[in-house]
């Protein structure tokens, strides 16, 4: 059965010196896990605060209502969302000194499912999943993301989507500074992931990536706000008039 | 005063005696120590001579030895003519162990261990018990030697270290320290280069907790031509009244061309309000070395970090474990130290920071 996310008047602040700043201004998105959503809007529209709030990153405060398949997420932690079954690709993975990205994604799975493969099955378990994306196996004892390249760091981000098998995964920019093949692949990972029942919401600047990840549904994003739903021919406007062009068409 | 002072510090203030060094003072050597707690040390003492020091088991003799350098503090001074029984160790080749155990009242003890010429040993060193005391250490490296050395400061009771490698020509020495505290612990490392082509890896781990306070002093003095040092040392700090201090001296003298040197110290403050100091210094004295170079850095979690780990479902308190173990795991890798690398791992999981099942 598909799931569905339902995101109602979701607004969301960040702390400033002049005092809280309102970046989301009452989101409202209805997805079920068999579409693929993209949402596409000019730098500083609120597109990565977005995620980053659904996500329930510290530096946001919120307000609204977030549910999945029934669930209100609104009050909940990042770990418990996680555990809901919401996923966060982002733009810049962060770096974690120290710990191996097998070892990480292993206490992870333990964390979500309850159970973490056996050590002796796992190596060959994400080996498997590491070479559909093209990774060389040594970056599974390399630590999380440090000394990645962009193109590294993201294939790992698809790699913990595939791995992690969430119910809905928001994917931040997923495709920027993606070389034409590393582009190919990471989005033959996103497709792997929908066939397999995951929502997927794709945060893009380029209709380059909707190439490989046919959208269902398009949104333009817009000062905090889906100002524009449509479907693919929504993103071919976009690249054809610019951003400027059709929201003035819009006023 | 000794032959080896001008490789070690030529111009520094050194004397074998206590009141050559005024009293002591909130600056220099003792700017981070509370004055109380090492102003009871500042003069020579009668040793309980109440230590047992074992090789591999059985009871090390007592001999004559002849320090390397010259004090250079007030403590230690006082500590040294305090000195009541000298070992003088030849260690032996392969694996071994000494153990220096005071349960008594406050000691002064000194180890001389000559590692020789060209072979290859490697040996752990423990400092236990819950007696207070003064400890000299000197390691020789003789010429092409390999000398791995690694001491575990443990158990209660006030402790000041003072520990000098001496490396001879195409010597590499390692040195290894886990320092999980006492109440009060001021470990002082040296080394230096007494010939062309030495290596010296100085690797440190320190863990303050409750109102502990560890202090380490490295210190490297590259006086002869083409050696490498490199100066890693990490510390954590749990509990808001823990302190620890960190100073490390990089001395690249006149003759040092061709020096090749790096030191390094971060510090992880688990606990807001625990204080630690981290002071790196560099001395060039030579246009003509290789590199040179140093880091450091005192901080907490970072939230970034957390919250990546937390978005893959790990709760907030595992997502801390991990990254604290991650911030050691490293660096006791590269130490090499089975016994160091177990200790530690335990000191962390009885303080509740690692996971016992991420052995």
């Amino acid at each position: 059965m598909a799931h569905k996310l339902e995101v109602k008047d979701f607004k969301s602040s960040v702390e400033t010196k002049e005092g809280p700043k309102e970046i989301l201004k009452g989101v409202n998105l209805e997805a079920s896990s068999d579409e693929i959503h993209v949402l596409m809007g000019p730098n500083g529209s609120g597109k990565s605060t977005l995620a980053y709030s659904l996500m329930a990153h510290p530096d946001y405060a919120t307000s609204g209502s977030v549910r999945l398949d029934g669930t209100e997420l609104e009050l909940l932690t990042p770990d418990e969302r996680a555990k809901e079954g919401l996923f966060l690709g982002m733009q810049y993975p962060v770096e974690v000194p120290g710990v191996p990205l097998a070892n990480f994604l292993r206490t992870s799975l333990k964390a979500l499912k309850g159970e973490a493969p056996s050590i002796r099955n796992w190596p060959g378990i994400l080996k498997g999943y590491m070479e559909r994306l093209k990774m060389d196996p040594q970056f599974a004892f390399r630590n999380v993301n440090e000394g990645f390249s962009g193109g590294e760091k993201k294939r790992a981000e698809i790699l913990q989507l595939e791995v992690l098998k969430p119910k809905f995964a928001i994917l931040d920019e997923i495709d920027s500074g993606l070389d034409v093949d590393a582009l190919r692949i990471v989005s033959e990972g996103i497709c792997r992931s929908h066939e397999e029942g995951c929502g997927i919401i794709l945060i893009t600047h380029y209709a380059r990536i909707l190439k490989y990840v046919p959208p269902d549904f398009v949104h333009l994003f817009y000062k905090g706000k889906i100002a524009l739903s449509g479907g693919k021919d929504l993103a071919d406007r976009i690249e054809e008039e610019g951003y400027d062009k059709l929201i003035g068409s819009l006023a | 005063m000794r032959a080896d002072d001008g490789l070690f510090e030529p111009e520094g203030r050194a004397s074998f005696n206590p009141a050559d060094f005024g009293g002591l003072e909130k600056k220099e050597e003792w700017k981070y120590a509370h004055l109380e707690e090492v102003c009871g040390f500042a003069e020579a003492f009668e040793p309980s001579n109440s230590s047992r020091v074992l090789l591999n088991g059985s009871d090390a003799p007592e001999g004559e030895a002849e320090k390397l350098l010259t004090p250079r503090d007030r403590v230690e001074a006082a500590g040294f003519s305090s000195v009541g029984r000298a070992f003088p160790i030849r260690m032996p080749e392969g694996k071994s162990e000494i153990k220096v155990v005071n349960e008594g009242p406050r000691d002064a003890v000194f180890l001389s261990l000559d590692f020789g010429e060209g072979g290859k040993s490697d040996a752990l060193l423990s400092f236990e018990g819950a007696g207070e005391g003064v400890y000299f250490l000197d390691v020789k490296a003789g010429e092409g030697s390999e000398a791995s050395l690694t001491v575990l400061c443990r158990g209660g009771g006030k402790k000041f270290v003072y520990d000098s490698t001496r490396i001879a020509r195409d010597a590499k020495a390692k040195r290894n320290l886990v320092c999980l505290g006492g109440e009060f612990v001021r470990y002082s490392s040296g080394a230096y280069f007494a010939g062309p082509g030495g290596e010296a890896e100085m690797n440190g781990v320190y863990f303050s907790s409750g109102k502990n306070y560890i202090e380490c002093r490295v210190r490297v003095a590259h006086a002869v031509p083409g050696c490498k040092s490199r100066v890693s040392y990490r510390g954590a700090l749990l509990g808001a009244e823990a302190r620890s201090a960190w100073v490390g001296e990089s001395i690249i003298g006149k003759g040092g061309q061709g020096s090749d040197s790096y030191e390094l110290n971060k510090n992880f403050v688990l606990t807001p309000g625990a204080k630690s100091f981290s002071e790196p210094q560099l001395e060039i004295k030579n246009g003509d070395i290789l590199s040179a170079g140093h880091s450091s850095s005192v901080g907490y979690f970072d939230p970034d970090q957390l919250f990546y780990l937390r978005s893959r479902g790990i709760g907030e308190e595992e997502a801390k474990k991990m990254i604290i173990s991650g911030f050691f795991d490293e660096l006791l890798l590269q130490m090499g130290s089975e016994e160091a690398e177990r200790e530690f791992k335990d000191f962390c999981r009885k303080a509740g920071v690692r996971d016992g099942a991420q052995a």
